[in-house]
């Protein structure tokens, strides 16, 4: 099963959290990782933090939890329900190794711009702000798998609906008021760094190393402290 | 051009933009028209604030960034990086349909914001006739 790098990131973080200590150690997630190939991809392959406990109860040695140890989650798993929202107890270490993942990238960012590799920096930059949009996605129970999945959570954070499909986007991204924008609009100008340098306008746009990351900086700091009710 | 020329364009922009946006129509084409609206309600202000200058079209950016600060956030900087996007999509057609909506939505914003700010100004407002 191929995870995206983000993804994966955030969720080999995670053992840092004391409230996840039930998955071990960061080696153990890699584990987990691995055992999702056999997982039933068919359910879980849009929702990869989510599925995070399908792999760990399809390791070799699956954690001997008992009742007081088991995260909703692991329930939700074990009783055989389709992804959901995390339970309460799993959204603060899931946020918290968002918060972690995305430093990673601005760090990675900060290293690159100095070496000149103006692409690698840009993919950094973007795969902070990723960070922050799959988190969000996954303690909703909202699919995190690809980017068409990172706008509608963008429009869902904004509006409160997700989109189920193109109609429905068009809908309600045409009907937001304009004071619900701000998201979107923080997310599309900081995915606009990667697409400059791809299509090599970066610099004939005006974007500099620090325009790029102050963009990056806003847009990852507006979704991670976006609040709101969560299912 | 006058920057009250440059109003009307715009805003004829604006409304060349919305019928191209069809299913029969370019949407690189549309991007493109709705960028120029935007793009004329900047020029109003490049022209007429002498700390501007229009060298290039990084020039665009930094009459957004300035024009961000002195309306003390109400036209939004990364409404302009969105509308940005649609002229880069004019050339490499690279925004998906969602993300072409949504920065089309947002640059509706910025034009409508701009404008209300413009609307305070003598120099964008309508000629007076006699």
């Amino acid at each position: 099963m191929k995870i995206r790098h983000e993804a994966h990131t955030i969720m080999s973080m995670l053992p840092d959290r004391q409230r996840a200590f039930i998955i071990g150690s960061p080696e153990r997630v890699s584990e987990c990782i691995q055992a999702l190939s056999d997982a039933d991809i068919e359910v879980w392959h849009a929702y990869p933090i989510n599925a995070l406990a399908t792999g760990l109860m399809g390791t070799s040695n699956p954690p001997d939890v008992g009742p007081a140890q088991i995260p909703e989650l692991f329930l939700n798993y074990l009783a055989d329900i389709p992804p959901g929202p995390l339970a309460q107890g799993w959204r603060q270490p899931i946020l918290e190794a968002v918060k972690d993942a995305g430093e990673r990238y601005f760090n990675a960012a900060d290293r690159n711009f100095q070496l000149g590799d103006v692409r690698s920096a840009a993919h950094d930059l973007c795969s902070a702000v990723n960070c922050a949009v799959i988190g969000q996605a996954a303690i909703r129970g909202w699919p995190h798998a690809d980017a068409s999945n990172d706008i509608n959570t963008m429009l869902g954070l904004a509006t409160g609906i997700l989109p189920a499909d193109q109609t429905q986007f068009r809908a309600v991204i045409d009907n937001t008021a304009e004071e619900n924008l701000d998201l979107n609009s923080a997310y599309g100008a900081a995915t606009g760094i990667l697409q400059a340098v791809d299509h090599g306008y970066f610099h004939a746009f005006g974007y500099t190393t620090e325009t790029a990351t102050q963009l990056a900086r806003h847009a990852f700091g507006l979704i991670t402290q976006t609040g709101g009710p969560t299912p | 051009m006058t920057p009250w020329d440059r109003r009307l364009l715009s805003e004829e922009f604006l409304t060349r933009s919305d019928a191209e946006f069809n299913p029969s129509g370019n949407d690189q084409i549309a991007a493109e028209i709705l960028w120029g609206a935007a793009a004329q309600l900047l020029l109003i202000e490049i022209h007429r604030e002498p700390t501007l200058n229009f060298t290039d079209h990084g020039s665009y950016r930094d009459a957004a960034t300035f024009l961000q600060a002195k309306s003390t956030g109400t036209v939004v900087l990364t409404d302009f990086d969105c509308a940005n996007k649609l002229h880069g999509h004019f050339y490499h057609g690279h925004l998906s349909e969602s993300d072409l909506r949504s920065c089309r939505r947002i640059t509706k914003r910025f034009i409508q914001r701009l404008g209300t700010y413009l609307d305070q100004s003598t120099e964008a407002s309508p000629p007076h006739t006699a």
